[in-house]
Parts: C-alpha cells; sequence; structure tokens
C-alpha cells in the first residue's frame, strides 16, 4: 500500500529514510523509543544541525532508539488521511503511538500548525490534558521553547536549553519509572528536579481584566519557581557526531556542517538567538580539524559549511581557515563560509575557497541609517560596508544582497530612505570603478526587508510591533523611493510577520488561536504559497484573541510577561538597560570589547572568562 | 586522452530505492564512490566531476537487477576489492553485483546499451491476456502516438519489440518482454503497457503495477549480448 501512495506524491523519498548513516536498531532491544519530530518537510528538517546532533546523541544510548518523523507534505497527508495511515517514523515506519516520547524541536513560531497537525495525524490527542497513560509524552525543545506559553497546553514538557545536557539524566528517571511500573505522573514529578525541565500543568496562570498576566505560580511543590536553561560549559568535550545522515534526495543544505561556536559576542538588540545562546562557548581549532576530517569522511559529501550565529568572530578562524582550505582545496572539497563578515581576509579566503562561485555576497546593516543601528546595536558603519564593496568589485563580484528589517523600534522615515540611499551608494560605488575595468559586467543590488518581530529575551521585548498596514506603508515607501534601475527590491509579507509576532510572545490562551486556524486548514505557514491568511483571521475571530494585544501593544517594563518563569542566565535588568540605551541610540560593546555584565557570567564558561 | 582505468560495475536497485530518481542516484554513487575512498578519475575543467557513465537511467518507481554502470579509476584496484568497499557503503537496496575491468577502447554503457528485459506484474488478473500479446507479436507494424519533449510524434513501435512472454499461472497476470532500451532506440515499458491494455479497452492502474528490469543487452550482428556478463552472486 505503501509503495501505491508513494508513487502518486511528489518526492517520495521524503518518506523512505535509508539514508547513508541512518541509525538501524532492533526496538525491542531498546527501552526507550523517541521519536524525533520536525514540524517541517523533510529537505529543510534534514538540513538542520540540531536534528542532526541530537539524533546521533540519543542513539548513542544502547537503551534508546532515536527515529525521525518530518511533516508529510499536502499531497502526501492527503493520501494519508483517505487511507487512515497514521503518522510513521522513517526508520522503523512504525506510527508514533508506539513512541515513549514524541520530541517536536521548535525552529520558528510558524511550525506551530504543523505541531498540531502531526499530533492528529499520529492519532494521538493534541491537547495535553486528553491524552492517557498510554499515550506518548510530548516534549519539545529549541529556540522558541523559551517562550513555551503559546504550547503550554498542547505539549506534556518542555526542555529549555541544549540537549546535550539533561537528556541523559531524564531518559534514566524515565526507564528507571517504567521498569518500577510507576505512571505518567510519577515520571513527570520525578522529572521537575531536572534542571531545564518545564512541565506546564504544574503551572496556573491568572490574568487581569485587561487581559494581561496577573499571577504565575506553581501549583505543585517540587516545581520550580524559575525554570533555567541547561547549556554545554566545555565544547570540546562535549558529545559531537562524527558522522551525518546523508540525504537520498536533495535538501537545502547538501554538506556537511561543522559547529564552529555557540552564543554571540555582538549583542544586537533585535537578535533572540544573541541572548539565549550566550556565552560565547568555543571549540579548539584542533577538534574543529579532527571533526571536519571525520565528517568529510564518512558522509563523501564535497561541501563542508562552518557554521555560528557569526563565524568570522571566531578567535581561531584565520588558522582553522587557512587549515582547511590548504587540506581541502586540491580535494575537490568546497568550503562554505555563511556568516561572514566581508574584509579583505574573508574576500581573499572566499575567492580561493569557492573559486567558481562568485555569485552574490550578502550584507546585514538591517537598519538604513546610523542613527538606527546604533539604536539595535548592529556594529556596522556604512564605511565598513561600502568599502567592503569596493574589495569585492574589484575581486570581480558583482551582485550584493542587502538584508534590513522594517519596523524597528524608533523608526522613521528618515531610516527609511536611508536604506534608498545605502543601495544607491554602492552601485556608484560600482560605477567608480574605469568602464574598461567593467568588462560589460552588470552590477545587481538586491535588497531584502524582513518585518522586524519582537523576540522575548531581547531589549525589544516590550515593544509594539508595527501592524500589517504600517509595515504596508513602509515597504511601498522604499519601493517608491528606489530609483536605479540596479536595485532590486524584495519584501516579507507582514501578514506573516505579524502572526509570528503573535506566537513570539503569546501567552497560553494562544493555544486555541493555533488549532482553530489549523482546523481551518492552516498548515505549513512560512510557505507562502500554502500560507492562509484567511484561516488565522477568522481563528482570531472564533477564539476571540486579538492580534492587536501580542503583537501591537507596547508592555510596561513591570508587566508579567508570559515567559517570565523561563530564565536564560540574563536578568530583566539588563534587558532594561539597554532598552533606554537604544531609546538614546548608545551601542554596547560587544563582549570581546568590553564585558556589560549581562549575568551569562553565571553559566561559568565560554567568553566571559577568555 | 586519459590513463584511467575502466570498469563496468552491475548493481540492483530495489525496495525502498526504488523511489529515488536517476540524478539523485548518480549523487549517491559519487558519494558512495568518495567515502568508499576509490581513486575515482575526474574531469578537467571549471567545474570537474567524477567520471561516472550510466547505461540508461532506470525510471522512478522501477526495480533493477541488472543496472549497469562505467567508472574510471586512476589506480588499478581488484574486481571484488571495488565491489566490496562499494558495497559496504552503499545504503539498503542497492547492491553491486559484479564489477569487471573493460578493456582499452571499450564502447562505454551507454553507447552500447541496445535491449532489456522487463518484467511486469499487473494488478489483477486479465483474461485472454495470452492471445492479445499474441495478436500484437503478429502484427508488422504498430502506431502509437509518443510525446517527445512536448511534441507528439506518430511512431511504429513494432522494432522496439523483441519479444514478450506471457506466465499465465500466477493469480494476476505476468509478463516479461525484451524491449529495445537506450539511447539508439528505447520503448518505455508504460508505453507498451498503455498500447496492449487500448486493445483491451482498459487502462491500466500503473501506480499498482510493479515492473522490474533485469538484464540490459548490447546488440552484435544480430546477436544480444549482455553488458555485464559473467557470474553474479545475488
Ligand atoms: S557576562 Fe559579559 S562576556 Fe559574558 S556574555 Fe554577558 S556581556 Fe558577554
Amino acid at each position: 500500500m505503501l509503495k501505491e501512495i508513494l508513487l502518486q506524491v511528489e518526492k517520495p523519498a521524503r518518506y523512505i529514510g535509508n539514508e547513508i548513516n541512518m541509525i538501524i536498531k532492533k526496538p525491542e532491544d531498546t527501552d526507550i523509543r523517541f521519536a524525533f519530530c520536525f514540524p517541517d518537510v523533510y529537505e529543510v528538517g534534514m538540513s538542520h544541525l540540531g536534528l542532526q546532533i541530537l539524533y546521533y546523541f540519543l542513539n548513542r544510548r544502547e537503551d534508546t532508539y532515536c527515529e525521525r518523523v518530518f511533516a508529510p507534505w499536502q499531497d502526501m497527508e492527503e493520501k494519508m488521511r483517505e487511507r487512515h495511515m497514521p503518522l510513521f517514523a522513517l526508520e522503523t515506519g512504525d506510527e508514533l503511538k508506539k513512541f515513549d516520547f514524541v520530541g517536536f524541536t521548535l525552529q520558528y513560531e510558524m511550525s506551530y500548525t504543523n505541531v498540531v497537525n502531526m499530533l492528529d495525524l499520529a492519532g494521538i490527542p493534541i491537547w495535553s490534558k486528553d491524552r492517557r497513560e498510554e499515550d506518548p509524552i510530548i516534549i519539545a525543545g529549541g529556540p522558541c521553547a523559551y517562550n513555551p506559553e503559546p504550547l503550554a497546553d498542547i505539549v506534556d514538557m518542555f526542555y529549555i536549553g541544549e540537549g546535550e545536557v539533561s537528556y541523559d539524566e531524564l531518559l534514566d528517571i524515565y526507564k528507571e519509572n517504567k521498569k518500577k511500573g510507576g505512571t505518567k505522573n510519577d515520571f513527570y514529578e520525578k522529572a521537575l528536579g531536572v534542571k531545564g525541565i518545564y512541565i506546564p500543568k504544574y503551572y496556573d496562570v491568572e490574568y487581569n481584566e485587561n487581559g494581561t498576566i496577573r499571577s504565575f505560580m506553581p501549583n505543585n511543590e517540587k516545581a520550580p519557581s524559575v525554570i533555567e536553561k541547561v547549556i554545554v560549559k566545555d565544547m570540546d568535550s562535549v558529545f559531537y557526531p562524527d558522522k551525518q545522515m546523508v540525504p537520498l534526495i536533495e535538501t537545502v543544505h547538501d554538506r556537511v556542517t561543522l559547529e564552529v561556536f555557540r552564543g554571540c559576542i555582538r549583542g544586537c538588540r533585535f537578535c533572540q538567538a544573541g541572548f539565549v545562546y550566550r556565552p560565547v562557548r568555543e571549540k579548539s581549532t584542533g577538534r574543529l580539524t579532527e571533526l571536519a576530517d571525520r565528517l568529510i569522511e564518512n558522509s563523501g559529501h564535497e561541501e563542508i559549511s562552518l557554521i555560528s550565529l557569526s563565524t568570522g568572530d571566531y578567535r581561531g578562524f584565520k588558522e582553522l581557515a587557512e587549515k582547511l582550505t590548504e587540506k581541502y582545496a586540491r580535494d575537490n572539497i568546497n568550503i562554505s563560509l555563511p556568516s561572514l563578515r566581508i574584509d579583505a581576509f574573508s574576500l581573499e579566503l572566499m575567492e580561493k575557497v569557492q573559486a567558481v562561485r562568485k555569485s552574490g555576497l550578502t550584507f546585514a546593516p538591517e537598519a538604513g541609517t546610523q542613527r538606527l543601528r546604533d539604536v539595535i546595536n548592529k556594529g556596522i558603519t556604512e564605511k565598513e560596508i561600502l568599502d567592503g564593496c569596493k574589495l569585492a568589485f574589484d575581486g570581480g563580484w558583482t551582485r550584493v544582497k542587502l538584508y534590513f528589517m522594517t519596523g524597528l523600534p524608533t523608526e522613521t522615515d528618515e531610516d527609511l530612505m536611508g536604506i534608498v540611499h545605502l543601495s544607491n551608494a554602492i552601485v556608484d560605488k560600482f560605477f567608480e570603478i574605469p568602464k574598461e575595468e567593467r568588462k560589460g559586467r552588470p552590477i545587481s543590488v538586491t535588497v531584502s526587508s524582513a518585518c522586524f518581530v519582537p523576540k522575548p529575551f531581547t531589549p525589544f521585548q516590550w515593544v509594539a510591533q508595527s501592524t500589517v498596514d504600517e509595515f504596508r506603508r513602509k515597504q511601498r515607501y522604499v519601493k517608491t523611493n528606489i530609483n536605479r534601475k540596479q536595485v532590486k527590491y524584495n519584501y516579507h509579507e507582514p501578514e506573516l510577520s505579524s502572526l509570528e509576532g503573535v506566537m513570539a510572545r503569546g501567552d497560553r490562551r494562544c493555544a486555541k488561536l493555533i488549532v482553530r486556524a489549523w482546523e481551518l486548514g492552516a498548515r505549513f505557514d512560512s510557505w507562502s504559497e500554502l500560507f492562509n491568511y484567511d484561516a488565522w483571521l477568522q481563528a482570531f475571530e472564533d477564539t476571540g484573541l486579538s492580534m492587536e494585544f501580542y503583537a501591537n501593544r507596547e508592555r510596561s517594563y513591570d508587566e508579567i510577561l508570559p515567559w517570565d518563569h523561563i530564565s536564560i542566565g540574563i536578568g530583566k535588568k539588563f534587558f532594561i538597560d539597554e532598552m533606554e540605551r537604544a531609546k538614546k541610540g548608545q551601542i554596547t560593546p560587544n563582549c570581546r570589547r568590553q564585558c556589560a555584565h549581562c549575568g551569562a557570567a553565571s553559566f561559568g564558561g565560554g567568553v566571559c572568562f577568555e | 586522452m586519459n590513463n584511467n582505468i575502466k570498469y563496468r560495475i552491475e548493481f540492483s536497485k530495489t525496495d525502498k530505492m526504488i523511489f529515488i530518481g536517476h540524478l539523485d542516484l548518480l549523487k549517491l554513487f559519487q558519494r558512495t564512490i568518495k567515502r568508499a575512498k576509490l581513486p575515482i578519475g575526474y574531469s578537467w575543467g571549471y567545474n570537474p566531476h567524477q567520471l561516472i557513465t550510466f547505461a540508461v537511467p532506470l525510471p522512478l518507481g522501477m526495480s533493477g537487477v541488472g543496472e549497469i554502470m562505467d567508472i574510471q579509476l586512476t589506480h588499478r584496484m581488484g574486481c571484488d576489492e571495488i565491489k566490496d568497499k562499494l558495497n559496504e557503503c552503499l545504503p539498503e537496496g542497492i547492491l553491486v553485483l559484479q564489477v569487471m575491468e573493460l578493456e582499452f577502447g571499450d564502447t562505454s554503457c551507454a553507447a552500447a546499451v541496445a535491449w532489456g528485459d522487463y518484467w511486469v506484474r499487473l494488478d489483477k488478473r486479465y483474461e485472454n491476456f495470452e492471445a492479445i500479446i499474441n495478436n500484437v507479436l503478429e502484427k508488422k507494424e504498430i502506431y502509437i502516438e509518443r510525446t517527445v519533449k512536448k511534441k507528439t510524434k506518430i511512431v511504429d513501435i513494432r522494432p522496439l519489440i523483441r519479444n514478450i512472454w506471457v506466465d499465465d499461472t500466477a493469480d494476476v497476470t505476468e509478463f516479461s518482454c525484451n524491449i529495445a532500451t537506450g539511447s539508439q532506440g528505447n520503448l518505455k515499458p508504460d508505453a507498451l503497457i498503455g498500447y496492449i491494455f487500448s486493445l483491451m479497452g482498459e487502462t491500466p492502474n500503473m501506480f499498482k503495477t510493479d515492473i522490474l528490469r533485469g538484464t540490459l543487452y548490447t546488440e552484435e550482428e544480430g546477436v544480444l549480448l549482455p553488458l555485464c556478463p559473467g557470474e553474479k552472486f545475488m
């Protein structure tokens, strides 16, 4: 039957597993079955480093079999529902109900309807309270779990922090409890003592009349009032897989990925990742080169990607880059360096490692004027960008991509005009090259503007997000003012960003909204061809919740925020200070320049002790 | 000109692996060859690629038990060693059956292939199937519409059919055929099945039809020779 279905869907290999380096175990020889669910399509999920790490991390335990599950694409869902075929894991093809844990990784807010859909396709009750003893335990982690509340009535337990730290303890407790014949509740109560674990049902929320939170209290004496994130202290000794699953079909990134460090020293005020992964913790160059060799050997990939939030900030970057280029350039192995700052060194390097691909260079000024860049603490100047472009043009690059955001706090039309000016200045830079040297190559500048979404655990967590109409006006304003034919303007859908804004700072009541939108057909919201805004608008209406309340409302510093019971090691005081500095346009130096005493030093490692 | 040594590889593609297409199969072999550390030869030029040639792509959804590819290595290796190293690194569903060293100047498999054996298992039993096939084989010409690169042409497919055998013993209808396969002339089994069904006044359910490709042949003076002759252990 499966064959018949698979012959009728797009890219059937999404559903067969069987990749190189897939782990094969006999489920009956293990004690714990863990279904690792990525709530998006196969090609996206398989390109995700966290999945690869946790897959091998969990499978390194003999008593645990971790398998993978992805969101079936529309055509497959249709066939599955027609035939009442439950959602299955790729490794064994077994349905999710047979698993002890069903774990979701929450990488972006707009995947929440897929979480609901996957539970439903698996025949597992959507609401935590409706689940029975024999249903799997639903656990979720990943960056969006830092504000777990929108999914708090759906997910049984959240894991706050990096997977390598507490999973062993959690699984040991589970196994022992299962052996002793303990119930799920017995397990939950014991799990309350594990660092980084948040179990929503042990907390009660009360609301004020105006809709804000009045109180958030544990209802079980073992439940900690604040759940602290757990992070790896020493990146060299922590587990890292020496192989990666190699998909049988083309995915978003067909390459091995080497994680250079976690965290970011920069402190851009809009960036959640920059704060929740603090402090910066690096791997040593020696460890990285050793891992690189093994990964390439075990995967057969012809590309290796060095990733982190800002790879150029790695202290051993020069050494590492030179070592790897020397080693691999001859071997037809490409080195890809996303998130690099453009300067003379990095250009020279790119020239070496990506000889044939003089495609595009990317800059992320994020804001159009120096004033606004200071507000968001994006430490890049117009001069740096123009100098970088000049170098790039001299080196033969002719395509420049610029990333901006609209709707940033304190933004005015002048800042929006700044986007236009900067793009024009880049075009002018190009035409400064004497005509003979340009050799008829055309220049193109692509300006991409995203809609700013205020995120929890950033200094901007209190600000009002622009409304859909405001975003539209701003985009039109930039668009109308772009008057050079070499400049192309792209922008994100403000409707999607607004919903993201709702989910990012949502509270427990938002689950109703997610489930309602799903009932009305919302799935794969981050895929523009499937995004169904009308379903969401209807869901707001049906649930009586308001987009304005969650997205477009400015909060006061003393309001209880839905995620206040989660701690990332950085106190509210620091964020308030940062917000105030932002308003005054004062920048805060990066961690290596001068420590801002954010609080993350309490984790006892990383950049704070360099 | 290069001093590479050429090998012909016969392999099977079955089970779950029928769901990956030809380009993905090529990629899989490229990676497998790297992982197996075979001294693969590369083409020259800006974007060097491994020197691998397939006889003829196997359509997605079809199994194959006599698929052929040629590779070039920069150093000589034992045929069994190549086979074992590849099999160690290949995922389930793809298995190297045999490897042979080619003579200098041998035609590449893609140029040599001319005929292929196919085995077809239909979705149910069809009465009088044998009579219909006999009727097909008696015809001197069979004109059907074929669409190649969005252009529809009327072509005679009779010369592309060497033989069809019906197996009437099973509870669903099965048949085998030997039909033109490769760049010199090609008849897709789907097209043949479509034609047979049109004679019966029915449309086939291709999603429930199993097709397996067997041996691939070259033709020398009217005689069919397997592209990779020799013993294989399955
Ligand atoms: S304590 Fe200082 S060095 Fe450490 S993360 Fe915070 S600002 Fe950076």
